[in-house]
């Protein structure tokens, strides 16, 4: 999801509310009778039954073409929220016209994955860099067992996240990775001293 | 295992930028939902517009809900539906301006790496039951405190090991939680 998505869904959500806000507290003071105050000319009944259709030519297509317009913004609006902002490839420093230095995202982010799993008590990894306000970040995953030594891995971890920062000659990459703990396997152990 | 293993790095080279982690927020969700209600807008249009050009013979939409609410008047149903709309308005309006919340707790180290709170109950846990005195344990934690239920043996000194224990393996985070253990002998 990109962040001009997130912009557009805030704006969205005030407008909206905005609108409703308006109509149900002008519904309210038409229920009380205070209306008449801030519009004089307010009714007292509102036909709704008696909405027809304008008579003129145009009507029924401008009515079909704003269908398929709203119809398509909706849809567009909708899937954007699946949009992944993972990069793929990203160009590295010392690119030039003689030739371009491309690193694939992908498969750095494997070996960083197979250097993990030796780690002790590590059972699963998830990795992938993804563009978060104009940063790459490798944001990963990193599953151990709750009885894993933690300030061990977190040192190998940060040792081997450093180098794949250095590795990926990418300086100003950002990093997120997440130990997450399984829950207990099985029966819980009995260990009596 | 078979095969030597990969040498792993022990000495950090270079320094990874710690990039938090943050919450969807709620303008996400109603993102969403808002999208899905446009989407049937113009479901509507569409069909209704169909209708009227003449290539689908049908009622429309648009017509058979007016028809259905009729006329209106300034009665306690009209005065409730609105009170209604207002207060999704309202709901709506703070979930546009409510920011995206930072999670997580880091540990020391420039790793870039987190714990989740119920990571940390989980750790807590663990370490409670691999100090041989613990027979069963539960944990809870929040980002300040750390609450571990044990069970442990008759050990007079059970509750001190498993507080130290857990203590030790929970060193690593940056702010540490204070931990507390509530301990029960064996039955």
């Amino acid at each position: 999801m990109t962040r001009g998505l997130r912009a557009w869904n805030r704006v969205a959500a005030i407008l909206v509310g905005l609108c409703l806000l308006a109509v149900g507290a002008a519904g309210v003071f038409w229920w009380r009778g205070d209306l008449t105050r801030w519009w004089p000319d307010a009714p007292e009944r509102l036909d709704v039954a008696g909405v027809t259709e304008p008579t003129v030519s145009w009507w029924p297509w401008t009515v079909l073409v704003v269908g398929v317009v709203v119809t398509a913004l909706a849809l567009f609006w909708l899937i954007a929220h699946l949009r992944t902002t993972r990069a793929g490839s990203v160009r590295l420093a010392g690119s030039d016209v003689s030739g371009s230095l491309t690193l694939t995202t992908g498969s750095a982010v494997d070996h960083l994955g197979r250097l993990v799993r030796t780690l002790p008590r590590v059972t699963g990894y998830r990795a992938s860099v993804v563009r978060e306000r104009g940063r790459l970040v490798l944001v990963a995953k990193v599953r151990v067992t709750p009885d894993a030594d933690l300030p061990v891995i977190a040192d190998r971890l940060t040792a081997l996240t450093a180098e794949f920062v250095s590795a990926a000659s990418l300086p100003d990459l950002g990093v997120r990775l997440r130990i997450q703990v399984t829950r207990q396997s099985g029966r819980p152990r009995r260990e009596v001293a | 295992m078979s095969g030597p293993a990969p040498e792993v790095p022990t000495a950090a080279a270079e320094v990874a930028v710690f990039v938090p982690p943050r919450t969807a927020g709620p303008a996400t969700t109603l993102g969403v939902l808002l999208s899905l209600a446009l989407l049937a807008v113009g479901l509507v249009l569409l069909h209704d517009g169909l209708v009227l050009v003449g290539w689908i013979t049908a009622d429309q939409w648009l017509i058979a809900t007016a028809d259905a609410i009729g006329t209106l008047e300034p009665t306690v149903v009209v005065a409730w539906v609105s009170a209604g709309l207002a207060a999704v308005g309202i709901v709506l309006l703070i979930a546009g301006f409510v920011p995206r919340r930072r999670y997580g707790m880091r540990v020391r180290g420039d790793g870039g790496l987190y714990l989740r709170e119920v990571d940390v109950a989980r750790l807590a846990s663990g370490a409670a039951r691999g100090t041989g005195v613990v027979i069963e344990a539960s944990s809870t934690a929040s980002r300040r405190r750390v609450v571990v239920r044990a069970r442990t043996t008759v050990d007079q000194d059970a509750a001190d090991l498993t507080r130290s224990a857990v203590v030790e393996r929970l060193s690593v985070l940056r702010e540490p939680p204070v931990v507390v253990v509530r301990a029960r002998g064996p039955r």
